[in-house]
């Protein structure tokens, strides 16, 4: 038989099964109260019920065990060499798992770093973002402030004296004249 | 199966070898000892009738604590101390059957050939078909008959007498332990002794010794 896939059981009979859990106190009271009641009327029933008692009886006599000193001893030893041997392995796990404790916390570290870096990148104004725009006016700068007004500039321009200035930079230059204008 | 917190507080409150364990759980070396004083005997008299072997029923008994020993730090009160101290040695009690019983396949043609049968059942079916002396037999005929009896039933129905009769276990106990039903350990239990009482009827009814073995 292998132990792992037991075989199917042979069904006790109806009778066994009853009496035997009767004797074991696993009745429920209604069944308990029946087969009390059919003890009382059932000779045959009832000297089942002797047999398989007697029967359960003798397995009284089965010698009783008493370990020798020595196993209780021999247990700890085992034990206690297995607690070493944990304790070792504990040891040799111990630098590895704070070598990657160590690098997870610094890549977080690093990590958090970056990320802050990025958003302060893009959420904060840019100074070198205005100097960039406003080139081509600090490029003129010496010359529109000794002109002193944009009506002049405007004038000067369409005389075709600001020949560099390219025609988009004049009309911007127009445009926020006009903005300017319109908001007085 | 997780679990509960009432059912772990439960069982810490009732039963004192819960306690003892969670003490070991803390690396209490008293409480183990104690644990295995109070249950070196039954454990090993439990494996001594199951494998039929006194000597391998030690081995296993050890093997046992240690597992106990191994598991503290995952110990979680879910049934009495007892049935779950049952339940592993059912387990390794199950392993070693099973490699025993692939042991003595490839052992056969030794055994057959004249050496000392090992198993006390088999040294008991020796005594009664008379190899041994008279006077031998007789001092030990209860026992004999009642081993005899014993070794007739299969593995599962063995353990399930053991645990009911020796360690007291009910039905759901016993289920536990052995991870059926309740419903089957009664079927186990009633077949088991169904077949014990049919083995010792000559005794029962005339006060003659059975003929198994002879």
């Amino acid at each position: 038989m292998n132990p792992s896939q037991p075989a199917p059981e042979e069904a006790p009979s109806e009778t066994a099964t009853e009496l035997v859990a009767y004797l074991d106190g696993e009745l429920d009271a209604d069944a308990h109260r029946a087969v009390e009641e059919r003890l009382g009327r059932d000779e045959a029933y009832r000297l089942e019920m002797q047999h398989l008692q007697k029967a359960w009886d003798l397995l009284e006599c089965l010698p009783r065990v008493t370990v020798g000193e020595s196993f209780a001893a021999t247990t700890v030893e085992m034990v206690a060499v297995n607690a070493e041997e944990e304790l070792q392995q504990q040891k040799s796990k111990w630098p590895a798992r704070r070598r990657r404790q160590w690098l997870l916390g610094s890549g977080g570290l690093l990590a958090a770093a970056a990320v802050g870096f990025a958003a302060a990148w893009l959420m904060l104004p840019n100074d070198n973002d205005e100097l960039a725009e406003d080139l081509p006016v600090l490029e003129h700068l010496d010359a529109y402030q000794q002109i002193g007004d944009i009506e002049s500039l405007r004038l000067i321009y369409e005389a075709g004296l600001f020949p560099d200035v390219p025609v988009s930079e004049a009309e911007e230059i127009e445009l926020e004249d006009d903005e300017t204008t319109e908001s007085n | 199966m997780a679990i509960s917190d009432s059912t772990a507080l439960r069982y810490t409150q009732r039963d004192p070898d819960v306690r003892l364990m969670l003490e070991v759980r803390d690396d209490s070396a008293a409480a183990f000892e104690e644990l295995m004083l109070r249950y070196q005997n039954r454990l090993v008299m439990v494996l001594t009738h199951l494998i039929g072997s006194y000597d391998l029923a030690e081995d296993l008994a050890q093997e046992v604590f240690l597992r106990v020993y191994r598991a503290r730090k995952r110990y979680v009160p879910g049934a009495k101390f007892s049935t779950w101290l049952f339940t592993i040695a059912n387990n390794v009690a199950r392993n070693a059957l099973r490699s025993k019983s692939r042991r003595r396949e490839v052992n056969l043609v030794a055994t057959e050939s004249g050496a000392a049968a090992a198993n006390p059942l088999e040294m008991m079916a020796q005594a009664a078909s008379g190899l041994m002396p008279a006077r031998q037999v007789a001092r030990s005929e209860m026992q004999e008959m009642v081993r005899e009896a014993l070794g007739v039933l299969n593995e599962r129905q063995r353990m399930a007498v053991l645990l009911n009769k020796f360690e007291d276990m009910c039905y759901a106990d016993v289920a536990e332990v052995m991870q059926i039903s309740p419903q089957a350990v009664k079927s186990l239990l009633a077949r088991a002794r169904e077949n014990i009482k049919e083995v010792i009827r000559p005794y029962l009814e005339n006060g003659e010794r059975p003929d198994i073995g002879r």
